[in-house]
């Protein structure tokens, strides 16, 4: 849904294609950015080591149900007994899997198509139109008309999602490419008689790398919001892999008697949304002040 | 105008054509006999046969799109095998409530967002323009379900204004009605104001920046006026623009939140299609959601030449 603006006069057109490593070093000056990096590197962590750092996510203790936080269960645990920090970090887990391989995924086709309709006029009238339309389309409506065709899954949500965010991934890739093959240096390449292909993967899709990372976080968040949703009215992921979206639906009969149930993977789902949306804006702030938060 | 509107009407035709193609492809791709989808499985053998046959199936796929498109022009969606009634005919009640919510919705998500972005745009760099960018922030990143538990511990638990899960039809009143809506339209139109108030900052700043802007200051025209009458009104296009993506926003989260609250609407009904294997009404439903859109989108296009007089639809600078 978010886009990129690029800005076709003015000086601003050099900071949006500023290569990768020089936004990253700014972004690393801005106290906030950093905060929200660490989030995330923490949230990452947590899922890489969760079978080190939490025990089984689904093992039940009949006895122990509905309690509150205690030393033996840091984060309490739910009504079946099960250990709400286990099934927190193992929600990590599936959350930033979904979203890391929807947002590769639809990088690396949007891309494909967007330098299509970079490279050849016709195509993009076609691709462009389609796109429109796509990206018009209600993506839970979507994902859960796939889920009644090919079942639940992880790879219906992931499909699903990939239909939905590749035009918007598209759109930027051809709009940058579109900006940077007006650059001097690519008439400069041109003039030493490089021919288009060859302009195209060295100089106009080296340009990109920065909307295109954008883009891709951009994709990572509401993959994650749009998974844990999806898992929230039990259309996402199957019922024995932890999911914050899952657990927060499991709440809904304990909102006021245990609110951890909900408190937890709930607070969790919303740093990590909310740590990668700073990081974003940062991001964005350097490339186009104009544009973005502050 | 005319021309304009045909040229419109004519471009949307491939626009269309995708939820179209989207939804028939989605059956016939799928795994196994769309008839045997169909019809369930408690189906014999001879019913499929003779479903595959009604249903042209037999046919050639290009042949097979012709008469979809065909049925799908004479408003013929197939019935519900659940409900027993056409699907033409299912739609519409649970499309209003739908409709209803996510207009309230937009209404809220709007006035939250155009304060919260004006705020954070004219107050730019100071203490309350950085307090309302940071909310807009935060706003983003809590997903709709989320803000609907809370609201349902804040409003409903805690301070008893509201009741959840007792959804109340116009015919009980409207009073009633209104209260039974106000929740699940809250959780939709919070989560979309941060959206809303992010474009909404992005487009005044913008705008405060042009050179009518410069004019009307040297004019000694006060800046609060030149904000209120001048800026707002340009800025009011992009805002214009967002409204019309929010509608498939608010559909999707429709979905979600009708569930939360026990609204019986649309997005409700597509998961309890979904969950009853009802292919047709599924299908008819994503279908309707996807032109519904389409159209919501054309018309905020088509306002623009209302909202800014700049625009001459038309012309090329449209």
């Amino acid at each position: 849904m978010s886009e990129i603006t690029v800005s076709t006069t003015g000086s601003t057109e050099e900071e949006v294609l500023a290569p990768p490593t020089r936004v990253w070093r700014r972004v690393l000056r801005r106290p906030v950015a950093v905060i929200a990096l660490a989030v995330l590197v923490a949230m990452a962590g947590a899922a890489l080591l969760a079978p080190a750092i939490a025990g089984d996510p689904n093992a039940f203790v009949a006895l122990e149900r509905l309690k509150p936080p205690s030393a033996s269960h840091v984060f309490g645990t739910d009504n079946l007994g099960r250990d709400v920090f286990s099934r927190t970090v193992f929600g990590a887990q599936a959350s930033l899997t979904v979203g890391i391989v929807t947002a590769a995924v639809t990088t690396v086709i949007g891309a494909a198509l967007g330098i299509l309709a970079g490279m050849f006029r016709w195509v993009d009238a076609v691709i462009m139109r389609i796109v429109d339309g796509v990206m018009s389309f209600p993506i839970i409506v979507l994902a859960l008309a796939m889920t009644a065709i090919l079942g639940p899954g992880l790879g219906t949500v992931i499909l699903a999602m990939t239909i939905v965010f590749v035009p918007g991934m598209t759109r930027v890739v051809r709009s940058t490419a579109l900006v940077a093959s007006e650059l001097p240096m690519i008439d400069a390449a041109r003039a030493i008689g490089a021919g288009s292909v060859r302009i195209f993967w060295r100089y106009v899709l080296p340009q990109c790398a920065t909307p295109v990372l954008v883009q891709a976080a951009i994709t990572f968040t509401t993959a994650v919001i749009v998974e844990s949703a999806l898992s929230f009215i039990g259309a996402g992921l199957p019922p024995d892999v932890p999911s914050w979206g899952a657990s927060l639906s499991e709440a809904r009969s304990y909102l006021t008697s245990a609110p951890w149930m909900w408190g937890f993977p709930g607070l969790a789902l919303i740093l990590t949304v909310l740590a990668m949306n700073i990081v974003i804006d940062s991001v964005r702030d350097i490339v186009d002040p104009r544009a973005g938060g502050r | 105008m005319l021309r304009y509107l045909g040229q419109r009407l004519l471009a949307l035709l491939p626009t269309v054509a995708v939820p179209l193609v989207l939804v028939f492809l989605l059956l016939r791709l799928a795994p196994g006999d769309p008839a045997a989808i169909l019809l369930g499985d408690s189906a014999t053998p001879a019913q499929v046969a003779a479903l595959r046959e009604e249903l042209g199936l037999n046919a050639p796929l290009v042949v097979q799109f012709g008469h979809f498109v065909g049925d799908v022009f004479t408003l013929d969606l197939g019935n519900s095998i659940f409900l027993h009634k056409p699907v033409v005919d299912v739609i519409p009640s649970y499309a209003l409530v739908t409709i209803e919510i996510s207009v309230l919705a937009l209404i809220i998500s709007l006035v939250l967002g155009i304060g919260l972005g004006a705020l954070a745009a004219f107050r730019d760099g100071k203490p309350a323009g950085r307090i309302a960018t940071a909310l807009g922030i935060v706003g983003i990143s809590v997903p709709q379900f989320v803000t609907a538990l809370v609201l349902i511990v804040v409003f409903a638990s805690w301070l008893h204004w509201f009741n959840v899960g007792g959804f109340a039809p116009l015919s009980q009143g409207l009073w009633p009605h209104l209260r039974s809506i106000t929740l699940p339209a809250l959780a939709l139109g919070i989560a979309e104001s941060a959206f809303v108030a992010r474009i909404t900052r992005g487009a005044i700043l913008d705008v405060s920046r042009e050179p009518f802007v410069t004019t009307a200051r040297s004019l000694g025209i006060p800046p609060a006026r030149i904000g209120a009458v001048h800026v707002v009104r340009v800025a009011a296009l992009p805002i214009l623009t967002v409204a019309g993506l929010l509608v498939a926003s608010l559909l999707s989260g429709s979905a979600v939140v009708e569930t939360i609250f026990g609204v019986p609407g649309m997005g409700r009904l597509l998961l309890d299609a979904v969950s009853r294997r009802d292919y047709q009404l599924v299908q008819g439903i994503v279908l309707f959601t996807g032109v519904f859109v389409i159209v919501v989108n054309l018309v905020v296009d088509l306002s623009y030449a209302v909202v800014d007089p700049r625009v001459q639809l038309g012309r090329k600078s449209a």
